[in-house]
């Protein structure tokens, strides 16, 4: 691969583990600005460098997350949890395509069409605002402005009266409606959805009916779990926060906006009574003089001819809007022509800016463009810093300003604007006409400057910026190496081999003496060997320190998780990490993550309430993980402050599951039956989730520790919490072990699981029906003669017996073996090909001399 | 949540996806079963849509007005326009 790539790829990945990290930051602390300016550098510095390379949709999915940081950054938007999901999708998009090109040098086939709506997403929350490009329409959306036919059809089925109070309240406000009509997919509980809750939360809802299936089938075939209704429903909010509800929906639901006015197409049909057209000439001289009263008037007594006719709804409409002053007089005009030919209402002209009725001229909002124009101006008069083009400047900026006022039919507020354009002018401050535009926009004056500013300062502040952003950068680059974890790994085996060719010494020392009679020969290699010996040592834990890897990489992987899984769930989760500068192995480290998540998840899943309140708990539960160092093991601890372990319940479901008779389940303690949470096939959940509870249980936790050398212990107090500590070795390259010889034969055994070593006499032993059994320190431990569990023909017994005394799941139990030999350190390798499934052996480790030792695994030989 | 007592079903409170089943096993048990859902909070979908395809007869409504509305919808028998009620008031 080209080297720029490889090294744009190591830089994109810890770029987008630096974003990621500080967007989840931004969630806690969403004021916080130099997060946001964290999190924008690295988008952009990403953004950036993937400009080297031809993957054009990874930049521009980039490049569309950067102009969202930039509105944040510049307060044009404000940060809200569904805009980190997207932009951590994005992210997560990017990085597998990071994946892709690290594999092929190439961005997968589909990227394009993955980035479009990924990138439509963030683009959604620029919106109108005019910056970051063209915001593509999503093809369901169709703007029915003007254009009757696009309307849905199922607002004829709308009642009247809801009809009627929504052209009232839209006239009201002057926004444009939406129809949405939203058909879950059949199978959509399944992944928990509720579309009916989602849509009952419809900001501005104005209307919310069912859509029935066309016939219901009979109850007997009914399937409960299969979605067979749909929702139709007004609302009078801003289309993009209709769409932020229905986004995880979209595909499923249309989304319509039209003019209230346009709903006069279903303000009925007349039939064109005679009698109608007559008396509907006087409806039309009270509309042409614009008496909306008498019209009104008018319009209730006809009803009370025509009640129950085909003209009456249309008479209906009339006497409930024409006393409205907010709704326009087309709207009218139409309903009226409508009765007086008999036709059906057409829909009227939209109005346009300057023919606006008076209420709206008072408190409407400006038109979008004229709003844009003002903003410009503004922008312009920030940036210009020379004095000699400001006098310039503001003159054409007061002139441009009056005139969109004008437009918009803001004479007042346009003279204003002229009036202070002229004494900007002669004062040569533009601060004075901006802040008079500002007022006319109603905007806070901080907000919209600090809005313009930045913007505007760009293109002088980032030359000076971006240099001085990189010194640090750069200085860390000259003192760190980026190294190949193949290379370490190399140089990790050919140690273990030193270490092994080093322990040859002494036995060719021994030689020198026994075979050759060189006392002083023997004597200079066992020197030799001490030396070799120490830098052996030396270079062994120097490359352990590389090797080193601090918690703080796997750690790192949880807050995101945490957060996703806990708003899945809808429970309210802090996530407090501590120790994650802890190191340990990289092998060590990379085993944790599969049994932290496992028990992160059954935290989250099980452990935490969701009635914290009624537990009198603060609603926040937190999820501890913590990690420090305990001699030579590395203590990894996932503490929650949930419901806690029920050792009752643990008795119970022990002996339901048969693992237990009922005796037996008695007679543990508390916090061995909490224990049992790791024993095999062991679930309390009652029911399989979709975050935990597959049945694949705490064993396998267990299982996974054990192999990597560590164990497991859990602790639990009702109501108070869990904590299960995962202890691990600090490294597991080299491994400590005793040998020992049985019937002629060396093996090895872990020396962290060797209590102690005792000689007893034959007559000490006692026999125990079939079992043997000796008394050390007034204790009973049970006797295992090792030859007789390895199937090893049998020794002569001796009159004393070397017991081995070692800890198997807690439990001492005393080997008799033959003879005790030395500790050493060895590299464990486990055993491959057809003996990987001999479960009695940990592996095999190489003596200094040559010979093959076998390193057993305990647990298993003496099951 | 869902309680049957001398043939009619109780809802309460919520009514999650999984009270859909026993729901559903409720209606079809009884032929003259009865709803009782003055003190139904909200209901899943599913809940939902079983309530208005058996047309079984509701001897309290449920308190929240909009759910109350889509129930009596199903069921007006004069085809009448029902009373409308703003899902925003009602909330």
């Amino acid at each position: 691969m080209n080297p720029l790539l490889a090294q744009f790829l190591v830089e994109a990945r810890e770029q987008i583990g630096a974003t990621t990290d500080g967007l989840l930051g931004l969630e806690r602390a969403p004021g916080n600005t130099d997060l946001l300016n964290g999190v924008f550098r690295s988008v952009h510095t990403l953004k950036g460098s993937s400009g080297l390379f031809e993957f054009p949709a990874l930049t521009s999915v980039l490049h569309a997350g950067e102009d969202l940081l930039v509105a944040l950054r510049e307060h044009r938007l404000v940060l809200d949890p569904a805009m980190l999901d997207q932009v951590l999708a994005a992210l997560d998009l990017v990085s597998g395509w990071l994946d892709h090109i690290d594999n092929t040098g190439l961005l997968p086939d589909d990227a394009a069409g993955r980035g479009t709506p990924v990138i439509a997403a963030l683009r959604a929350w620029l919106g109108g605002s005019g910056l970051g490009g063209p915001v593509p329409a999503a093809p369901v959306e169709t703007a029915a402005k003007g254009a009757g036919s696009a309307l849905p059809s199922w607002l004829r089925e709308v009642p009247e009266a809801v009809l009627l109070d929504t052209v009232e309240r839209a006239a009201a406000t002057g926004t444009p409606l939406l129809a949405v009509s939203y058909r879950p997919e059949t199978q959509c509980f399944f992944k928990g959805d509720d579309p009916f809750a989602l849509i009952r939360q419809l900001p501005d809802g104005l209307y919310l009916d069912v859509e029935e299936p066309a016939a219901w089938s009979p109850l007997a075939e009914t399937d409960p779990f299969s979605c067979i209704v749909g929702f139709r429903a007004l609302s009078a909010a801003p289309r993009d926060e209709v769409r932020h509800l229905l986004r995880y929906v979209d595909s499923q639901s249309e989304v319509v906006e039209f003019e209230a006015a346009q709903l006069v197409r279903f303000a009925g049909s007349p039939v064109g009574d005679p009698l109608a057209r007559e008396l509907g000439g006087a409806l039309v001289a009270h509309h042409e003089r614009g008496d909306r009263a008498s019209l009104a008037e008018a319009a209730a007594t006809l009803l009370d001819t025509f009640d129950g006719t085909a003209d009456a709804a249309v008479l209906r409409w009339i006497a409930r809007l024409a006393p409205n002053p907010t709704v326009a007089n087309p709207v009218i005009g139409s309903l009226v022509t409508a009765f007086a030919t008999g036709t059906c209402p057409a829909v009227p002209e939209p109005a346009g800016p300057a023919d606006a009725g008076g209420a709206s001229e008072a408190e409407g909002d400006l038109p979008s463009p004229v709003v844009r124009l003002l903003h410009e101006q503004m922008e312009m008069l920030h940036s210009v810093r020379n004095d000699a083009w400001i006098g310039g400047c503001i003159g054409s900026a007061a002139k441009l300003a009056a005139k969109a006022l004008r437009y918009a039919g803001r004479r007042a507020d346009a003279e204003r604007i002229a009036d202070t354009g002229e004494k900007a002018f002669a004062a040569k401050d533009a601060a004075l006409l901006v802040r008079a535009i500002e007022e006319i926009l109603g905007k806070k004056p901080a907000k919209a400057s600090d809005a313009a500013r930045p913007k505007a300062a760009t293109p002088g502040t980032s030359l000076a910026a971006v240099p001085a952003l990189h010194d640090p950068a750069h200085e860390r680059a000259s003192t760190v190496l980026r190294v190949d974890q193949s290379r370490i790994d190399a140089l990790m085996n050919l140690i273990g081999e030193l270490v092994v060719a080093k322990n040859g010494l002494p036995f060719l020392a021994r030689r020198a003496e026994n075979v050759y009679g060189s006392r002083e020969m023997a004597r200079e290699i066992k020197e030799q060997h001490a030396v070799i010996d120490r830098i052996a040592l030396e270079l062994r834990n120097s490359i352990m320190q590389v090797r080193m890897l601090p918690v703080s990489t796997v750690f790192q992987r949880f807050p995101r998780l945490v957060r996703d899984l806990s708003r899945k769930l809808g429970k309210h989760v802090e996530l407090v990490i501590e120790g994650e500068d802890t190191q340990a192995d990289k092998t060590v480290i990379e085993n944790l993550f599969e049994p932290i998540l496992h028990l992160v998840r059954n935290s989250l899943d099980h452990g935490i309430e969701t009635d914290r309140d009624a537990m009198g708990k603060p609603e926040a539960a937190t999820l501890t993980l913590s990690a420090s160092q305990d001699n030579d093991q590395v203590v990894i601890r996932v503490a929650d402050d949930g419901r806690g372990i029920d050792p009752t319940a643990m008795r119970r479901k022990a002996v339901e599951k048969g693992l237990l008779d009922e005796e037996a389940a008695g007679r543990l303690t508390d916090e061995e039956a909490v224990n049992l949470i790791f024993a095999a096939g062991f679930s309390t959940a009652a029911e399989v989730t979709d975050v935990s509870g597959r049945g694949v249980g705490m064993d396998a936790v267990r299982t996974t520790i054990e192999k990597a050398g560590g164990r497991v212990d859990v602790s639990s107090r009702i109501g108070a919490g869990t904590t299960v500590s995962l202890h691990l070795p600090l490294s597991m390259a080299v491994t400590r072990v005793m040998t020992l010889s049985v019937s002629g034969s060396q093996f090895g055994i872990p020396m962290d699981e060797i209590a102690e070593t005792v000689r007893i006499p034959r007559s000490d032993v006692v026999a125990i029906k079939d079992k043997e059994a000796f008394l050390l320190r007034d204790r009973i431990i049970p006797l295992v003669h090792l030859d007789r569990a390895l199937s090893l023909p049998p020794k002569e017994e001796a009159e004393e017996i070397a017991v081995l005394v070692v800890h198997v799941d807690k439990q001492p139990i005393g080997l008799a073996i033959e003879a005790f030999g030395e500790g050493m350190e060895v590299i464990v390798k486990p055993l491959e090909g057809p003996l990987t499934d001999l479960p009695d052996y940990l592996g095999t480790a190489l003596l200094g001399d040559g010979r093959v030792l076998l390193v057993l695994n305990l647990k298993e030989v003496l099951e | 949540m869902i309680r049957v007592n001398n043939g009619v079903i109780h809802l309460e409170g919520h009514c999650p996806v999984e009270d859909a089943e026993p729901l559903l096993e409720a209606l079809q048990a009884g032929g003259d079963a009865a709803l009782e859902l003055g003190g139904c909070g909200s209901v899943h979908t599913a809940v939902l849509q079983l309530l208005l395809a058996s047309r079984t007869r509701v001897l309290t409504p449920p308190a929240d007005a909009l759910l109350a509305r889509l129930l009596r919808n199903g069921r007006a028998p004069d085809g009448t326009a029902p009373e409308e009620v703003n899902p925003k008031q009602a909330a």
